[in-house]
Parts: C-alpha cells; sequence; structure tokens
C-alpha cells in the first residue's frame, strides 16, 4: 500500500473551492489550476521541480486510473516534503496560533519532520486538511478543539474506505451522531499526525497491550477491572493468547455491547477461543465448556434464541452471568467453591434456589461416577435399554413380517393354483 | 364394509376418544420435546422457527402434558369403573399364557410350528405397547414435574436430581418414539391397517388372526356379562364418590404444578450490566485549553485574530510573466519596492503565489 493517499471529490462545510485535482494530483498544481494562472517559471529549482513533478503527475494520472488493480505509485518521500514547503513556509514559524471561536487558541506551528516514522510518512498537508487551499484559508469549520478534531477525521475515511464504512455501524458512530461529541473518532485511537499502527495482525511487532491501552483512555474504569482478571494479568504479562478489548468489541464494527443481540452472541464470543483444542490445550483448559453450556439448558435456550430471535429478550444465563465480563476470574475446579460462588448468581434470576439448586449444575466436565453417579448411571441405563428394547422391536418383527409375507403367498397360490 | 359382515366390537367411544387425545398429545410432545433435545439440528431450528421460538415451543409442550396427564386420569377412572362396578377380566395383565404366547409365535414365525398362537383380547404385541406407554407416562410426568420446578424439587432433592431427569426425559422420548415407529405403526399400520381404534369394530376375520381365543369365547358366549342394575347400582355409590375425589386430587395437584413455581418459567427481566463505560483518564482529554503566548512583533501579522478575519495578502498588480515571475527580484525583504515583511525573510520564491494571487490596481 502507498502511503499517499488519492481523494475523491467530496464536499465539505470548510471548503474554499472545489477539490478538481482528481488522483494523484500534486497540491501547487491544484492550486495552478485553479487559479488560472500559468507560466510560471522559477528561477530557484525548487520551482522547476515542483512544475516538473506537476506534468509528471497530470501525465501519468489516465494510466493510474487505467491500472487501478495496481496499488499507486509510492511518491518518493521528497515529492511529498515539497508539496509541504507551501505550508510549512508559514506553519514552521513558531508561536504560530488559531483562535478558536471558542476562544481557544490552538498552537499550528508544525514541525517539517512531523509525519517521519508514522504511518502516514510520506503523506502531504492537503491529503487530510483537504479543505484548505492556499492563503487566506478562511474561518475554521468548527467551534472549538473537539469540533475540528471531529471534522478532520472525515478525511480518514478519503483513503480507509473499508474502515469508514464501518466505524459507521459503531457504537462509537452511533454514539456521534446522537451527539456524544466524547465518542472516539478516528484519530482519537490513531493519532492525529503521529498515527501509528495498533493491528497486530497486520503488525506484529505492535506491543500486546497497546489497544487496550488505548481503550483505557476513555474506559479507564473497565481497563481496572480487566486488567486484574485472569485475561488482563497474562496480557499486561506479554502473553497476546488472551482476549484484548478488540477481541469482543472489533475496533471499527463494535456494537453496543448493552444489547439483546450483543448479550446472546456473546457464548460464541467466548467459544471462539474455548472452544479451540490446540490454544486451550497450551493451558489444560478443557474445551467442553462450550459444548457442556449448549448442552445445558441455559445454553440451549440461548443458542436458540440467536438463531430463531436474536431481538427477543431474555434472562436465561450466559457465560459472563456466572464468569463475569471484564472481571472474569480463574476457573477451580473445586466444585464446593464454584456451587458456594454460583449460588447468589443463581438466586438472581431463581430467588428461591438453594444450595441444593445450585448443585444441579454439574459445571463443564463431563459427568462421571465420582462426580454424578445417579447422572452416569440414568444414561447408561438407556444407553443399554434403549438398544435392547428397539434391538428386540426389530428382530421380532423381522420374524413376524417374515411369516407373514410367506403366509401370504402361500395364500395367494391357495387362491390361485 | 357391507352390514352383514359380523364385526366385534372391541373399543368404546371414551376408549377412542382417549386414544385420540393421546395421540395427539404424544405426537406434539415428540416433536416440542426432541427439537428441544436436539436443538443444534438445522430441522429442529426450523421447527422451533415455525412454532413461533423456543419459550412458544414449550409452552405448547407444557400445554400437552397437561392435556396428557389429564388423559391419563381420565383413563385411570375409566379402568377403576371396569374392574370395580363392570367387574371386567383384568385382561390388559401380563400372564404365563403372554409367555407361551411368545414362544409359540416365535416357532410359528420361523416354521417350527404350524400352529398359530391363541392370542386373548390383549394379545403380548398390545399389552407391551399398553404397558410401556403407562410406564413412559408415568416416568415423563415425575421428569417432566422435576424439570418444570427445578427450585422446588431441590428443596427436597439433590441438585442432581434435575440433570438426571433432564437425561431420563430426554432419553425416554428417543425409546419411546423409536418403539411407537417399530411396534405400534407395524402391528397397527403396516402388517393390517387396524382402524378399530377410530371405528371401534374388528372384523371376524381380523378377530381370527388376532384374537382367536376371545372369539372362541364370544362364541360360546362365555364373554363378561353386565351386572344386574341394582349391583352396578351399589357399587356406583361407592366408585362415583371415590372417582370424583380422585379426580379433584388429581386436577389440584395438577395446577399446584403448574403454579407451583414461576421463576424457572417466567422471564425475569435481565438487568443489563451496568458498568461506567466512560471514564476518561484524563480529567478533560479532549478540551485541554492551551494558553497563547504573545507573538514576536514581525510575527504577528501571522497570528489569525479571528474578531478581524484573517489579513489579506496584498494582490500582484502586473502580470507574472517573464522576468516579472520573479518576484523577489524586486520584493525581497530589503528590497526598495514594495518589499515583503520581515517575517517572510526566510520564504523561498516558489511559495509567493500561494497566498498572493494576481490582480488589484498598479500603483
Amino acid at each position: 500500500m502507498s502511503h499517499r493517499c488519492i481523494s475523491g471529490n467530496r464536499s465539505r462545510l470548510w471548503r474554499t473551492a472545489a477539490h478538481e485535482g482528481g488522483r494523484a494530483r500534486p497540491a501547487p498544481a491544484g492550486v495552478q489550476a485553479k487559479t488560472g494562472r500559468s507560466g510560471f517559471r522559477g528561477r530557484i529549482g525548487i520551482s522547476a521541480a515542483l512544475l516538473a513533478l506537476a506534468l509528471a503527475a497530470l501525465l501519468l494520472a489516465p494510466g493510474r486510473a487505467a491500472a487501478q488493480e495496481q496499488p499507486p505509485v509510492s511518491p518518493a518521500a521528497s515529492d511529498a516534503a515539497a508539496a509541504n514547503a507551501a505550508c510549512l513556509t508559514c506553519h514552521q514559524q513558531q508561536g504560530l496560533y488559531l483562535t478558536l471561536p471558542d476562544g481557544q487558541s490552538l498552537p499550528v506551528t508544525m514541525d517539517s519532520h512531523l509525519l517521519d516514522g508514522s504511518m502516514h510518512e510520506g503523506l502531504r498537508c492537503q491529503d487530510c486538511h483537504t479543505d484548505i487551499e492556499g492563503y487566506p484559508h478562511g474561518a475554521p469549520p468548527a467551534e472549538d478543539f473537539r469540533d475540528l478534531q471531529l471534522y478532520y477525521s472525515q478525511s480518514c475515511a478519503d483513503c480507509h474506505t473499508d474502515e469508514g464504512m464501518h466505524q459507521v455501524d459503531s457504537v462509537h458512530a452511533q454514539l456521534q451522531a446522537a451527539g456524544v461529541r466524547e465518542a472516539a473518532v478516528c484519530a482519537d485511537c490513531h493519532g492525529g499526525h503521529n498515527v501509528q499502527p495498533i493491528n497486530r495482525t497486520t503488525h506484529p511487532e505492535v506491543s500486546p497491550t497497546a489497544s487496550a491501552e488505548i481503550c483505557a483512555q476513555c474506559h479507564s474504569g473497565i481497563y481496572a477491572a480487566f486488567e486484574a482478571s485472569v485475561h488482563g494479568e497474562a496480557l499486561v504479562s506479554g502473553n497476546s493468547d488472551v482476549p484484548t478489548c478488540i477481541t469482543c468489541h472489533p475496533a471499527h464494527t463494535a456494537t453496543d455491547p448493552r444489547t439483546l443481540e450483543f448479550r446472546l452472541k456473546s457464548p460464541e464470543m467466548c467459544g471462539s477461543c474455548h472452544a479451540d483444542k490446540a490454544l486451550m490445550a497450551k493451558y489444560g483448559i478443557s474445551t467442553d465448556v462450550f459444548d457442556t453450556y449448549v448442552a445445558d439448558f441455559h445454553g440451549t435456550t440461548v443458542m436458540m434464541f440467536s438463531k430463531t430471535h436474536p431481538e427477543q429478550a431474555t434472562n436465561k444465563a450466559v457465560c459472563i452471568d456466572c464468569h463475569g465480563v471484564h472481571d472474569i476470574a480463574p476457573a477451580t475446579r473445586d466444585s464446593t467453591q464454584i456451587q458456594a460462588n454460583i449460588l447468589p448468581r443463581c438466586q438472581e434470576c431463581h430467588p428461591d434456589a438453594t444450595t441444593n439448586f445450585a448443585a444441579s449444575w454439574l459445571g463443564h466436565y463431563a459427568p462421571n461416577m465420582q462426580t454424578a453417579p445417579l447422572v452416569t448411571a440414568v444414561t447408561w441405563f438407556y444407553r443399554i435399554l434403549i438398544p435392547m428394547v428397539v434391538g428386540f422391536f426389530v428382530v421380532y418383527i423381522g420374524l413376524d413380517l417374515f411369516r407373514h409375507i410367506k403366509d401370504r403367498r402361500a395364500h395367494r397360490q391357495e387362491v390361485q393354483p | 364394509m357391507s352390514g352383514e359382515a359380523k364385526r366385534y366390537l372391541r373399543f368404546l367411544v371414551s376408549d377412542r376418544v382417549l386414544h385420540f387425545l393421546l395421540l395427539i398429545s404424544f405426537t406434539m410432545l415428540a416433536i416440542t420435546g426432541l427439537v428441544q433435545k436436539y436443538s443444534d439440528a438445522g430441522i429442529s431450528v426450523a421447527i422451533i422457527q415455525a412454532l413461533g421460538g423456543i419459550e412458544q415451543t414449550r409452552v405448547i409442550h407444557h400445554t400437552f402434558a397437561v392435556i396428557l396427564i389429564m388423559t391419563s386420569i381420565a383413563h385411570a377412572v375409566q379402568v377403576g369403573y371396569r374392574l370395580y362396578v363392570q367387574r371386567k377380566a383384568m385382561s390388559m395383565l401380563p400372564t404365563l399364557g403372554d409367555v407361551t404366547d411368545f414362544v409359540a409365535a416365535i416357532k410359528y414365525n420361523i416354521g417350527l410350528s404350524k400352529q398359530r398362537p391363541h392370542f386373548p383380547r390383549f394379545n403380548f404385541m398390545e399389552k407391551i405397547e399398553y404397558w410401556a406407554v403407562v410406564w413412559g407416562t408415568i416416568l415423563m410426568t415425575i421428569t417432566g414435574y422435576v424439570l418444570w420446578n427445578p427450585v422446588l424439587t431441590t428443596q427436597f432433592l439433590p441438585g442432581e436430581v434435575v440433570p438426571a431427569a433432564k437425561i431420563a426425559h430426554g432419553m425416554e422420548a428417543v425409546l419411546a418414539v423409536l418403539s411407537i415407529i417399530t411396534w405400534h405403526f407395524y402391528f397397527v399400520h403396516l402388517k393390517l391397517f387396524n382402524k378399530s381404534m377410530f371405528t371401534g369394530y374388528l372384523t371376524e376375520e381380523q378377530m381370527e388372526e388376532e384374537h382367536p381365543q376371545e372369539l372362541a369365547k364370544k362364541r360360546q358366549g362365555k364373554g363378561w356379562r353386565a351386572p344386574a342394575p341394582e349391583v352396578r347400582y351399589r357399587r356406583l355409590k361407592l366408585y362415583a364418590p371415590l372417582a370424583t375425589l380422585f379426580v379433584l386430587v388429581s386436577v389440584l395437584a395438577t395446577w399446584r404444578w403448574l403454579t407451583a413455581e414461576t421463576t424457572a418459567i417466567t422471564t425475569v427481566p435481565r438487568a443489563a450490566i451496568e458498568e461506567q463505560a466512560y471514564q476518561p483518564l484524563l480529567p478533560t482529554p479532549r478540551t485541554v485549553r492551551l494558553e497563547a503566548t504573545p507573538l514576536p512583533t514581525p510575527l504577528n501579522v501571522l497570528a489569525i485574530d479571528q474578531a478581524a478575519g484573517p489579513p489579506a495578502p496584498p494582490l500582484i498588480p502586473h502580470p507574472t510573466e517573464g522576468e516579472r515571475a520573479q518576484c523577489l527580484l524586486c520584493h525581497s525583504v530589503d528590497s526598495m519596492i514594495a518589499p515583503a515583511p520581515l517575517n517572510h525573510s526566510d520564504f523561498e520564491e516558489a511559495t509567493c503565489i500561494t497566498c498572493h494571487s494576481q490582480g488589484g490596481e498598479a500603483p
């Protein structure tokens, strides 16, 4: 992938001119075209270089559009540097401030190496600040600093179209749409100028805790609970097998976890790791947990609900009702301890539940003669009885049918010799 | 069927009605129960969906369970009436004769004997089925009670009873359905389509085949004879109140069953887990007030004063072709002709037209 963003036309609040550049348009060329100026010949080398680049880009543009499968040619860093020189002419000046309508002063002095080392190294200022066309810039499209952040976060989707689309459905986007300005937008997690990778699947060098620490900026209470949980402890100590925030709340598609759908789907989230034999074998954890849950009354109901009526409320227990959500503690095999822990959970829905009632949950391990003699005996009783009875029926019917057919044939021969 | 053909009454209307109720409730219970036992099968999901969801499926299951229990109560009253008031023979009880019939049937079927077994009113195939239904219904009622009222049950019994009842309930259901599909379907549907449970009558031919002993008794007039009216009345005086009491107690017990426990059935709204989701680490991370430092005088021209609006850069009042494209020839900071401001001293020529556009009048 190129670092260079090639954006299409968009309409914006704070636009001084239509964004006509089209694909692969270096800024100075765009400015020239728009203002109708031509014939500017530079005495200094950089002018010529800019013009040459602009022409080269214009000539190359149709070719690039034709070969769409191929990623756009990665521009040399000097290309962006040259394009950014115009901006930096002013924005390198020390003590440069933008006064926002709310009276706040925002420092707008930028370093020419601002993007160096970030994911956006090599981008031009105008790739994101698409509304800035020449000087003066016009009034900022924001009442305050947060407004400005929200405004420029819209630029991200110009290049990151997939993420942008997903974000629309996420709980943060829904909150934004409802007017909650604190709800996270792209830059809140990824940074504004210093854009750093978070995704460990594409950037394995990223620390396992990186994403959770970003979430913690706003969700510090939940992070504190998670940090102390069996998963959080392992994560902090460098284990990348355990789930982190975005495992269950995928960054760009995270739906509201307070919904009924989320509750119904939650056992499958837990199961995605806890039913993974290879992964669980590393830690000596039984993979029966999911199957035993589904086989039980609560699990059967919840799975059926999520298949047939995901929108319908159910109070049937899911994993988190007994194990907790962010504060999941390590499971123990000590059954009396489990039952002591479980009883208050049972009583939330079954107020009259007794210790005996809690004992009716046999745990996530297959019952055996020691742990559940009655259940094992009943199971074996039927495992023997059913084949015996049905086997007897089938054999007897076979004999009877044999005789019956034989008799009828004999009878027919008697009637019609 | 011609009116002349001799036929024998086998089932009274009450028998047929009860059988019909049993047929309906058994079928519905089997369908609504097995889809829960094998809930991960695609067909189960489809059936549950068609029935209106898992909770609705359970309501239907419970409804037919009650119908089956009522049918069983009615049957018990009926049997009591026949045995005590009418003093009919206990023809459904297993006897030694059934064992000999079974051996004879096997011998006949495999060709060791040419003699058909001499079956009574209820042959051993029917007795097996009847007692299987009795056993199954009692077991399903007891285990069903446990599953319906797990909290109440565990106030008296150990917790393990609940999962054990669930396994027994499910496996007994499998056994019952398999028995019906094999034993019942073969003997009363496939081998010969026995309609007596609906019409009430068997033909002479069918009697000969299936119940020759009973047929012989009937022909000899050795069958059951109705008691004299006064005897019947005397017996009824005892039986009727007892039966009424039994029905009342059974129905009340069933009603108590239905209403004993609500928490396992009704949906207590599950409280959403209330966590304070938004707890930023910094007190106000996104509204950090940045204090402006006073700007050095030559630079303050660039500090945008929003009240006054941005200062307009002067226009270029002349064409910019030829040597006039070289701005700094004339307009350097230290030049004499319209010098650039001091803060422009580091600016390069290429950037002039970024801010200054052509236009205006020459001074």
